[in-house]
Formats: structure tokens, C-alpha cells, sequence
């Protein structure tokens, strides 16, 4: 009868399974184990340790180990692992025995480090500059660097997520349009420019022809319905005076009127102050017309192409 | 409370919400780990390492602070050849300086007496220490804020 014995050590990470006969001392199952070992991974140093042969003073930090004599075992160099454990800029180390399970390991650390054991359940060890997270089963010395008896670990979340989900849906809608290809296309290539959110205003820097840049100040309740607004002055915090407007020509009409609701709203047909009444525009200028997929970006590439026309006139003031 | 439980200079404090406001435009989260030494329950802070930096991928994938183990591991991996330790951790919201549910299931740093702050508004608008949540990590999922005056008084810019 033979019976198998899983041997873990750093040269064999996934473990490797020996079989020896049934009913052997301990003494003629560690040679059968030295011996059992492929050829290429033998060499005359090697120890075997004995899962059941784990270290007292570590035993509170057991958990379901479930150790039995002659089924699990280590082989490897060193008598003694000193494990360091990094976390947050702290660090705690110890020397233990190479059988030692990741699991106690893990749960010796938490405790030094001044972790609760209930805030510990997401931490997990990760070998320092890897991203191998052994499982808890797995002995410390089988993670020693090269051919050193020291093995570091950093105690990580698998994954962390902190933030504020409370965001109002058209507030939300409108974030994740500015992270949009149209929107940052627009950015890109200098046609304009975000420059805050202060909800419900969105606030954006359209580049003009000569250079400029004019801000809109565009009022985005409701979002991805049409927002509303005009050109901004940022010094006073008001719309801007009519003597500094632009001016586009005949080919854009009337869109940038400063008479049209005092100067608070684009004549123009995504903007929802001024479509309503205006309707035939949908036909009239399609390419104007807003769209809730495109979103804020239509109403900046708009106003953008009345800046950036043969027509365009800078303010004199 | 009887001293501030962070202790920031001035100038340090002004580079860091201008990082935060620049890395998040106004209209994504960004964050940093405060890093510095503790004294006790008194909290200094030299220097910071922003999400943006530490957690490129994360950073440029989400609108909330996200990172993976690896870029945690990266972070710590920083703390150990800077020896430096994180004090506290900070990040934005776009409203308010109040924690969110995530915020207070997953602690960045797990050990009680760890200080989280949040600035409100995706930190536009050059927020001062009364103007951010400080909130004081008790263990065991417990959670102590501070606002107003009390964050005033907790942050001291030195």
C-alpha cells in the first residue's frame, strides 16, 4: 500500500504529490520524499518539515488548520523564515517555521498590526512585487526570495472602492458625457475646454477663431435633456455684457443675439430656452438639432462652429 | 476635541486639494494617501501620494476612487522606501463632505485611529479645512465625523 503526501515548496509553488509506502518510520519517509522528488528539484540541503510539527506559540492563530502527520509537508533550505508583512508604511516581521501556514501568518500580522479581525476579512497577503496572493493553506517558505530565508508580503484589499454614489441621475448623466469620445474629442483637439461643474451649471471654455476663449455658462437640470445658457464672465460672475460678445454673420443668423432673453440664452436650436416656439428649427437645421447621445458636446461643437467661421467678429470691447 | 488630529503645512495642504481639483476636473473623484508619522494620536503629514499617480489605470477607468490589490501594493511598496507611513487618507465628492456607504465598508487603512477626510465638490472652489469631513476610523466598522468647526479644529495647517 502506498500513501500520497503533498510536498509544497518555493520550486514547486502549485505543490507536487510523492507517493510513499504505507507504514514507514518518519526517518524513511523523508528519504522516500527527498527521493520522490523529480531529479532536477533535488539537492543534498533539503529539509522536510512536517505540517504536524508547527510551532506552539503560533497555535492561537490557527484556523481550521487541521494538521495530520504524514500528509502535508515542506521541503526547503531554511530552518526558519524571518516574514516581513508591509501595510500603510508599517511593517512587523517574525522568524517562523517554513510549514507555516499563509493563513496564521496572515491572522499573526493582523493582530500586531492593530487590525481588527472583523475589518480584516478583505485583506488578504500579497507577495511583495508579485501579484500572487497565496491561499491560506500555502506555507510561507515556499514564497522566500531567490535564495534568501526572507519573505515579504504586503497585506492588500483584493479591490477598494470609497466614493459617493448619491449623485442625481441628470448630474450623473452629465459626468459621464464629459468622459465621453465627443466631448473629449472636442478637448483634444482644443475646441474646448471643462473648467468646473458646479452643479447644475456646467462652465466650458469654447476657443474661438482669433484664439480667444468665451465661457459658456450652460444650465444642465434634466440632463441629457437640452441644457440652457449663454456666454459667461467668470470676473463678475454674470452673463456677459453684450459690447463683449461675438459676432458670426449672416450665415448663422440671429444665433448670436444679445437682445434674445436678455442675454441668457443661445439662439440657437439645442438650447431648450430657445427651441421652445422655434420648432420648425428641427427641420430647418438638423445638424443643430440636440441629441441625447451626443449630448453636451453638440451644444459646445455648435457654438464652436459659429466661433471658428470666416464670419466670426471679435468683441471690440 | 483637544488637539487637531492632523497636522498639515500650509503649503503642502494648497498642493494637495490643487491636485485633487486638477485630477478630478471637476467632475470625477481623485484621492491621495496623506503620508507623514504618528506621534500617539497626533498625526503629521509631510507629503502625499495621489490615487492619480499610484493607481493610473483605476484612476482613468472610474469616476469613483478605485484601485486594485496591486496598486495598493505599489502604494506601500512606496511608504517602505520612502519610510514614510500613511496617516490619513483624503478624497473628493462631487457634493458633500459626508461618507458614502463604500466609504465607510472599506476603510483604506484598516487600523483604528485611521483618519479619512473628504472634500466636498470635487475640491473646485479651493476648499478649506472647514469646509472637508473628517471622519476617525474607530475599528470594528465604527466611524467618528467631524464637520465645520470640528474638522477646523481637527486639521491644523502648520
Amino acid at each position: 500500500m502506498h500513501k500520497r503526501i503533498i510536498v509544497q515548496a518555493s520550486f514547486a509553488p502549485d505543490g507536487l504529490v510523492v507517493k510513499v509506502a504505507d507504514g514507514i518510520s518518519l526517518e524513511e519517509m523523508t528519504t522516500a520524499i527527498l527521493e520522490g522528488l523529480p531529479k532536477e528539484l533535488f539537492a543534498s540541503d533539503l529539509k522536510v518539515f512536517d505540517e504536524a510539527d508547527d510551532e506552539e506559540d503560533t497555535r492561537e492563530f490557527a484556523e481550521e488548520e487541521n494538521l495530520q502527520r504524514g500528509r502535508v509537508v515542506h521541503v526547503g533550505r531554511c530552518l526558519l523564515v524571518e516574514a516581513k508583512i508591509r501595510y500603510a508604511g508599517r511593517i512587523v516581521e517574525r522568524r517562523f517555521l517554513p510549514v507555516t501556514r499563509i493563513g496564521r501568518i496572515k491572522r499573526w500580522a493582523v493582530r500586531h498590526l492593530g487590525i481588527n479581525h472583523a475589518d480584516a476579512n478583505e485583506l488578504v497577503l500579497q507577495v511583495a512585487g508579485t501579484n500572487i496572493q497565496p491561499s491560506r493553506d500555502k506555507h510561507v517558505g515556499s514564497y522566500v526570495e531567490g535564495h534568501t530565508c526572507t519573505a515579504v508580503f504586503d497585506l492588500v484589499r483584493t479591490y477598494t472602492v470609497n466614493g459617493d454614489s448619491s449623485l442625481t441621475s441628470d448630474h450623473a448623466a452629465l459626468l459621464e458625457h464629459t468622459n465621453a469620445a465627443p466631448f473629449l474629442m472636442g478637448e483634444m483637439n482644443g475646441r474646448w475646454r471643462l473648467r468646473d461643474i458646479a452643479w447644475p451649471f456646467a462652465f466650458v471654455d469654447v476657443s474661438a477663431r482669433d484664439g480667444r476663449a468665451y465661457t459658456l455658462r450652460l444650465q444642465c437640470d434634466g440632463y441629457p435633456g437640452m441644457p440652457t445658457g449663454a456666454f459667461w464672465n467668470l470676473a463678475t460672475g454674470s452673463w456677459l455684457a453684450a459690447h463683449s460678445w461675438p459676432r458670426a454673420g449672416a450665415r448663422f443668423g440671429g444665433a448670436l443675439r444679445t437682445d434674445w432673453q436678455n442675454g441668457t440664452a443661445l439662439y440657437i436650436p439645442c438650447d431648450r430656452t430657445s427651441i421652445s416656439g422655434h420648432e420648425a428649427w428641427l427641420q430647418l437645421h438638423p445638424a443643430w438639432v440636440w441629441s441625447p447621445t451626443v449630448g453636451i458636446a453638440r451644444y459646445l461643437d455648435v457654438v464652436w462652429t459659429m466661433l471658428n467661421g470666416e464670419d466670426y467678429v471679435a468683441p471690440s470691447a | 476635541m483637544s488637539h487637531p488630529l492632523l497636522d498639515i503645512p500650509h503649503t503642502v495642504f494648497q498642493a494637495l486639494i490643487a491636485d485633487l481639483a486638477r485630477s478630478g476636473r471637476g467632475v470625477k473623484e481623485s484621492g491621495a494617501f496623506l503620508l507623514g508619522r504618528q506621534d500617539g494620536t497626533h498625526r503629521i503629514v509631510t507629503a502625499y501620494l495621489t490615487y492619480e499617480d499610484v493607481a493610473p489605470n483605476s484612476s482613468s477607468q472610474h469616476d469613483y476612487v478605485a484601485f486594485t490589490a496591486e496598486e495598493m501594493a505599489a502604494a506601500w511598496e512606496y511608504c517602505y522606501t520612502t519610510g514614510l507611513q500613511v496617516v490619513a487618507d483624503v478624497h473628493t465628492h462631487p457634493l458633500g463632505p459626508r461618507q458614502s456607504p463604500s466609504d465607510r465598508a472599506h476603510p483604506i487603512v484598516s487600523v483604528a485611529g485611521h483618519v479619512a477626510l473628504i472634500v466636498p465638490n470635487f475640491a473646485q472652489g479651493s476648499p478649506q479645512p472647514r469646509d472637508l469631513g473628517v471622519h476617525l476610523f474607530g475599528g470594528a466598522g465604527r466611524w467618528q465625523s467631524m464637520f465645520g468647526d470640528e474638522a477646523h479644529a481637527a486639521i491644523r495647517l502648520t
